[in-house]
């Protein structure tokens, strides 16, 4: 080889080889921690991914989904172009259409559906991630509807909403504030977010104790944990009272605070006076001495930084589950302090970076009076004090029983059938509808029930502007051309907006200039982000001074942190919600005896989110094979050996699937990665097994059975 | 002066960030079956009586006295001067396994048109000052390029 030919094969970049080294973003994960990209290109072409070093997040480093991104954006089932259905709902036969064809065809058919039953006969979604959200709540509110909704119906919110019930406002860990104890509690931060993984880590090295709190032996638990408490599913209320309890008990907590600032305290002492540390541990199975240790911890090193993660909301009480941890913050005055847990602010896309924008404006200036209920809102009535969104996990249940009134068309940008609980209901409910059009880059199952598909493109192939912590925005150009005939979901917007709502003149004017509407404080700062394509610091960045959201008084109703809900308070009885965060057990009414195991489903794996890695083949060949992790004890009990086929199934369905014999799971206890077509978990979980505060599917929660299968 | 890939298990978590940057920088196509050059893989085990979990990566060690070299019989591999790293030609390669029977690892494989192929250390673009593609990933720096002084 000559050296020109080795340097190509190395994909060095230069002259000599003429690849160019593109500044793009990762989307394929949760958009907190989304990565600064060095795409390698060769005549338009991506040829190869790395961290882009200058970024301030992962400065260089990529995750095990970041590296895959050449082969995710190349999938083979990418959507080419636009496509029409030919056959029934839930077959494969379409036939391509242009785009004007297609635009122009679902602007008439939504316009049908407006004039035939009003625009809340419509549905609008959007999936992960969340980049377009401002612009389609803007389009549902324009186009005179109010069913704006997302998957944030099942992940995040129900977290943010324990938060401001508590605080009056959503509230983050503060890595950087050098906090002297960790609790992580169901975080698994190497695999889950690496960027917040590092800061467990260099939190570690600089001498803070971590105690992490997981039902899985995880990575965190084998490498961070200074204390490793390991509860059974769905029992960490009951931990986390318990240590409430043995910290009053022994006056460890912060009375001096709690007078100050807390409401709430009498009712909720008495509440977790019912958890002493016998009864714990029957419940939780932690060994009393650890549960000690944890409150000992807790109370008297300073500062502590106790903050869940988004897992612990996916019970049947989930949401209770995580205000029960916060409230832990509370009694030992880790508030607001550095190194404890700070407000967040918004400033765009639900990423607080020091500097607010104009984006509630944009979102909801053109809402019309709403005349009838959100989908939801009467089945989760805290949801929708709390959210503007309809609740998606009740659309299935209106569709199909046209309650409180018809749904008749679903516009749905990036939906996919595996968000729902029992997915067969869905696909029921789809069939039902008058007009479904869905956007994807990959076809999906839930493509074959739309009417019109459409494809859009990914991070790579579009302009985005992100704006992250510490002020930082980042606007990239694309680093490749839109693959096929690939548009942007905001591109879609744009067209659509200009057929069906032509008076909302800016919306139809496209994503830059939304964006010079949102930004307008900051358009100098906007406009030299887009320019240089790096990541800027805008000039309104002001960091945040702890402190300053206590001293101006927290945004509850009754201006103080509340241990004791006063807006739960208000909600109509007849729907048993308590203002203290209750503990009940999550598996009443399945009969054990039938089916011993508890399964959790959804915990991480590294090399995939959501059913996003399953079809990258570098992804899917770190675990070929969908599996479920059942402990060594129990395996050997059921005579169930490591690759053995065997046979899942709870009260609503079953899979088969092969199992994985190892120590990350507890004895009757299972775990199943979610997302795979051949062996969905959300098969197995009831459509309506919901969390009554939130909606929430119980995802992480649920009794089930298996069995080996013949080989 | 020579390179080395070194490990640092405490540092590592499996995640196999590693194994798919391999997989990008030498366009392995797994999906018609070839195989990886570098691999991560987690291990439960029992220590003091409690269960623990380890994790590791592993791929080509570059070993000083490297036994792929003298067992291929058609002279593919060899040491790279500049670098060290054991790099190979496999022009001449007849495929017949004997570099991977010779490893301890079994690092080198057979790709897809049955000549063996394996890790070498991203050897030009260590040439040009910048890390191995494993490297350069790693969230954890549980992999990293240092440099070792021939004694």
């Amino acid at each position: 080889m000559t050296k020109q030919e080795k340097q190509m094969c190395a994909k060095l970049a230069g002259p000599e080889t003429g690849i160019e080294i593109k500044h793009s973003v990762c989307d394929i994960c949760t958009p907190g921690p989304q990565c600064g990209l060095n795409v390698y290109v060769k005549d338009g072409k991506a040829i190869k991914i790395e961290g882009m070093p200058e970024f301030p997040s992962n400065r260089g480093k990529l995750c095990t989904k970041g590296a895959a991104n050449r082969q995710y954006v190349y999938r083979e089932d990418r959507i080419k172009t636009p496509m029409k259905r030919v056959g029934e709902r839930g077959s494969d036969d379409f036939v391509p259409i242009s785009w004007e064809e297609a635009l122009d065809t679902i602007a008439q058919k939504l316009s049908e559906i407006r004039e035939a039953y009003g625009p809340e006969s419509v549905a609008w979604f959007t999936g992960y991630t969340k980049w377009i959200r401002p612009w389609l709540r803007r389009l549902c509110n324009s186009f005179g509807g109010h069913n704006y909704m997302t998957e944030s119906s099942t992940c995040f919110r129900s977290g943010r909403m324990a938060n401001e019930t508590i605080f009056g406002r959503d509230m983050r860990g503060d890595l950087m504030g050098r906090p002297q104890l960790l609790v992580g509690w169901a975080c698994n931060p190497y695999i889950n977010a690496y960027v917040m993984g590092q800061g467990f880590v260099r939190a570690k090295e600089a001498g803070a104790k971590i105690i992490i709190i997981d039902v899985r032996h995880t990575q965190a638990a084998e490498k961070l944990a200074d204390l490793f408490l390991r509860p059974r599913i769905g029992t960490d209320i009951v931990l986390a009272h318990a240590i409430a309890n043995l910290i009053i008990q022994n006056g460890w907590q912060d009375q001096a605070f709690i007078d100050q600032y807390v409401h709430g305290f009498e009712e909720y002492r008495n509440m977790v006076s019912a958890y002493d540390l016998e009864t714990a541990e029957r419940i939780t199975g932690v060994p009393q001495k650890d549960i000690r240790t944890a409150a000992e911890w807790m109370s008297q090193i300073k500062p502590a930084c106790i903050t869940p993660s988004n897992g612990i909301v996916h019970h049947i009480n989930g949401y209770n589950a995580h205000r029960a941890v916060m409230c832990l913050d509370l009694i030992t005055g880790n508030v607001d302090k550095p190194g404890t847990i700070l407000p967040v602010y918004d400033t765009y896309c639900d990423i607080g970076s020091g500097f607010s924008t104009y984006e509630e404006e944009f979102m909801n200036e053109t809402s019309t009076p709403k005349t009838v209920p959100q989908i939801g809102e009467e089945r989760f009535p805290l949801w929708n004090r709390m959210t503007s969104d309809a609740q998606t996990m009740d659309l299935p249940r209106q569709v199909l029983e046209g309650k409180p009134y018809e749904i008749h068309a679903l516009a749905a940008f990036g939906v996919n059938t595996m968000i729902f609980p029992e997915p067969g209901k869905f696909r029921e409910a789809m069939k039902k509808l008058d007009f479904i059009f869905a956007t994807d880059l990959f076809w999906t199952d839930a493509c074959k029930y739309a009417d019109i598909v459409l494809p859009v493109c990914s991070s790579l192939e579009r302009s985005e502007l992100k704006c992250y912590p510490g002020g930082v925005m980042y606007y990239v150009s694309p680093a490749i051309a839109p693959l096929y005939e690939s548009r942007d979901d905001v591109e879609v917007m744009t067209e659509l907006a200009k057929r069906l709502c032509p008076e909302d003149k800016l919306l139809c004017a496209g994503y830059h200039e939304s964006l010079r509407y949102m930004f307008r404080d900051e358009l100098e700062d906007l406009e030299k982000a887009r320019e240089t394509g790096m990541p800027h610091r805008c000039s309104k960045f002001k960091p945040y001074i702890p402190g300053t959201y206590l001293k101006n008084g927290p945004e509850t109703k009754t201006g103080k942190l509340e241990l004791y809900s006063e807006l739960i308070r208000e909600i109509d009885p007849d729907y048993h919600l308590d203002p203290l965060p209750v503990y009940y057990d999550g598996n009443r009414g399945t009969d054990p005896e039938k089916y011993p195991f508890v399964l959790m489903t959804g915990a991480r794996l590294p090399n995939t989110i959501h059913s996003r890695g399953h079809k990258v083949p570098w992804l899917r060949s770190l675990r070929p094979d969908p599996m479920v992790d059942i402990s060594p004890e129990d395996a050997r009990a059921l005579g169930i050996r490591q690759g053995d086929k065997v046979r899942l199934y709870s009260e609503t369905g079953e899979i088969h699937l092969l199992a994985n014999v190892t120590e990350v799971a507890s004895q009757g206890e299972l775990h199943l990665i979610h997302g795979y077509e051949e062996a969905n978990a959300s098969d197995l979980i009831a459509t309506d097994y919901l969390d009554p505060y939130s909606g929430f599917p119980s995802y992480k929660q649920l009794r089930c059975a298996i069995e080996k299968e013949d080989a | 002066m020579s390179y080395k890939i070194s490990f640092y298990p405490e540092r590592c978590v499996a995640c196999g960030a590693c194994a798919v940057a391999c997989m990008d920088q030498n366009d392995i196509q797994v999906q018609d079956g070839a195989q990886p050059f570098r691999r991560s893989y987690q291990i439960d085990y029992h220590a003091d009586g409690n269960p623990h979990i380890g994790y590791f990566s592993a791929a080509c060690e570059h070993c000083d006295d490297a036994p792929c070299i003298d067992a291929c019989p058609s002279n593919c591999i060899s040491k790279d001067a500049e670098t060290g790293f054991t790099v190979y030609d496999n022009t001449n390669c007849i495929g017949c396994r004997s570099c991977s029977m010779a490893c301890p690892h079994g690092a080198p494989v057979m790709d897809l048109n049955g000549k063996m192929s394996k890790c070498d250390g991203c050897n030009e673009r260590v040439k040009v000052g910048l890390s191995p593609a494993c490297v350069a990933v790693c969230p954890f720096d549980a992999l990293k390029l240092e440099e070792e002084n021939a004694d």
